[in-house]
């Protein structure tokens, strides 16, 4: 499964996110994520993929920035 | 302003025997125990305790919030709430629900999220690299049922939650009562929700020793109140709701009458952390004639605590018999936790709801597995079929918890 299909499988189950409402541009906290449920979602992404988020790492607004930044650490891990 | 009449106007299931209050009752009334031994635990401890799961379709249902920051103790309750409020016709009446208020009862809040939390913790201490889960304590509160109701259907009035062992939601609904009877509220839903079916929980409850040991004819068979080989209780899980409604309001909108509970009493021993006492269950059931203003006569059953503990059973019917006098030899005594299990925090909405089904069907549930009663448990314990009471009117759930919190609440058949 693509990373962007797992976060919008996530987004959508663990979220409550309408899936008709989700874009590659829609902000988090439009999807209805707040500053709790957008930490809960970091520590989805490292144990679904295996990889580590620094606390203080860039910022994840959007679905496209989620994805953007786990394919790159997921890349980073696999050298 | 004078005392108002406190009406059920809806009632919310969701526990060992089902979701639906009619094939609850069917079944409790049948005797049909709930009762499975599981085996919990992991690595080095594992154990098999009996427990009592309730049947509901978890992921078909969907809470007011999202998964990942809600515990199955609020889940449960959200659900309950919505049966509850569907019933009573008020699930889209926000002129209503605005007003109102929810009462809950919860022992141990999210459980489950707890121990995940903590063994994240013990990880992390040995050396471990995963991470504790910031939505952990929002989860663990024990507000949480009461919180995710409250948002779910847009209830503005006070939220609270009662923590009073097992106890917790025979108290919820009977300080909410007072609250209606007394004009602060119109419309309060209330009930309890308890969620602790996970290993690390159900390992501290099997160390206290008060769990049923495996009988010879099955699972069906370990929970026996009032029995001479009783051994203690099965742990349940699940939440009921009930929504009670002033007289006046509940009148104006045609609302259909449930029953009404008529009497209050709540009382501590101050004498033990986890020993019953005669004495405070005593004061709690005659608080609850005294607030009905009825005598004891006039009751006709009694929904028992009795969790099939040696000594907690024979200390609540020499309760009943003291705060009855004669009368007591005419009661029908039964215990239901014989076959839903012990719900704890939910123990007393549950029982509660299951009383004032037994008034509506002037049908009186049986005891299960009581065939060799102890001789100290000498009053009518409906021993294992149920009882058709046709002229039932007023009938008592009594909830203790430990700590030594005694609750008693009286009930009436809905006038016809």
């Amino acid at each position: 499964m693509s990373s962007r299909a797992k976060i919008i499988e996530l987004l959508t189950s663990e979220y409550g996110v309408d899936p008709e409402r989700i874009s590659p541009e829609a902000s988090l906290v439009d999807l209805g994520l707040n500053s709790l449920t957008m930490a809960e979602l970091i520590c989805d992404l490292e144990e679904s993929f295996g990889i580590e988020i620094a606390l203080a790492g860039p910022e994840v607004a959007t679905l496209e920035d989620a994805i953007a930044l786990t394919d790159r650490l997921v890349a980073e891990r696999e050298g | 302003m004078p005392a108002r009449r406190v009406f059920v106007t809806g009632m919310g299931f969701l526990t060992p025997h089902g979701d639906r209050a009619e094939r609850v009752f069917e079944r409790i009334y049948r005797g049909e125990a709930a009762v499975s031994f599981r085996r919990y635990g992991k690595g080095a401890l594992t154990f098999d305790v009996p427990v009592a799961i309730p049947e509901w379709r978890s992921d078909e249902e969907s809470g007011p919030l999202p998964r990942r920051v809600t515990d199955p103790v609020a889940h449960m309750a959200y659900v309950a709430a919505r049966q509850a409020l569907s019933q009573a016709g008020l699930v889209d009446a926000p002129r209503v629900l605005s007003q109102a208020a929810v009462y809950m009862g919860c022992s141990l809040g999210g459980a489950r999220s707890n121990e995940e939390g903590l063994s994240v913790y013990l990880d992390l201490v040995a050396g471990g690299r995963s991470r504790i889960r910031p939505a952990t304590v929002p989860r663990v509160m024990a507000n949480a049922p009461a919180a995710h109701i409250s948002m779910g259907f847009g209830i503005r009035g006070p939220s609270q939650t009662y923590s009073v062992a097992c106890a917790s939601s025979a108290m919820a609904i009977g300080e909410a009562y007072r609250a209606v009877r007394d004009g602060y509220l119109d419309c309060v839903v209330t009930g309890g929700a308890e969620a602790m079916l996970c290993d690390g929980t159900l390992a501290t409850w099997n160390a206290l020793g008060v769990l049923a040991t495996p009988h010879p004819d099955g699972a069906g068979a370990s929970v026996r109140p009032f029995d001479r080989a009783r051994t203690g209780f099965a742990i349940g899980e699940g939440a009921v709701v009930l929504v009670l409604e002033a007289e006046g309001a509940a009148r104006a909108r045609g609302a259909t009458l449930l029953g009404e509970i008529v009497g209050y009493g709540a009382s501590s021993d101050a004498f033990n952390l986890t020993e019953p006492a005669v004495d405070g269950q005593v004061r709690s059931m005659r608080a609850a004639l005294g607030d009905a203003g009825i005598g004891p006569s006039a009751v006709g059953y009694v929904n028992a605590h009795a969790t099939a503990t040696l000594a907690g059973d024979i200390v609540e019917i020499r309760a009943i018999k003291e705060a009855f006098g004669p009368h007591a030899r005419r009661l029908a005594v039964s215990s239901t936790k014989s076959m839903h299990g012990h719900l704890v925090g939910a123990a007393g909405a549950l029982e509660l709801g299951i009383t004032l089904l037994a008034l509506a069907a002037g049908r009186v549930p049986p005891t299960a597995n009581l065939t060799d009663p102890d001789p100290e448990c000498d009053l009518d314990c409906v021993p294992l079929h149920g009882r058709e009471v046709p002229d039932l009117e007023y009938a008592i759930s009594n909830s203790f918890g430990f700590g030594g919190a005694n609750v008693s609440l009286l009930v009436r058949r809905a006038p016809t």
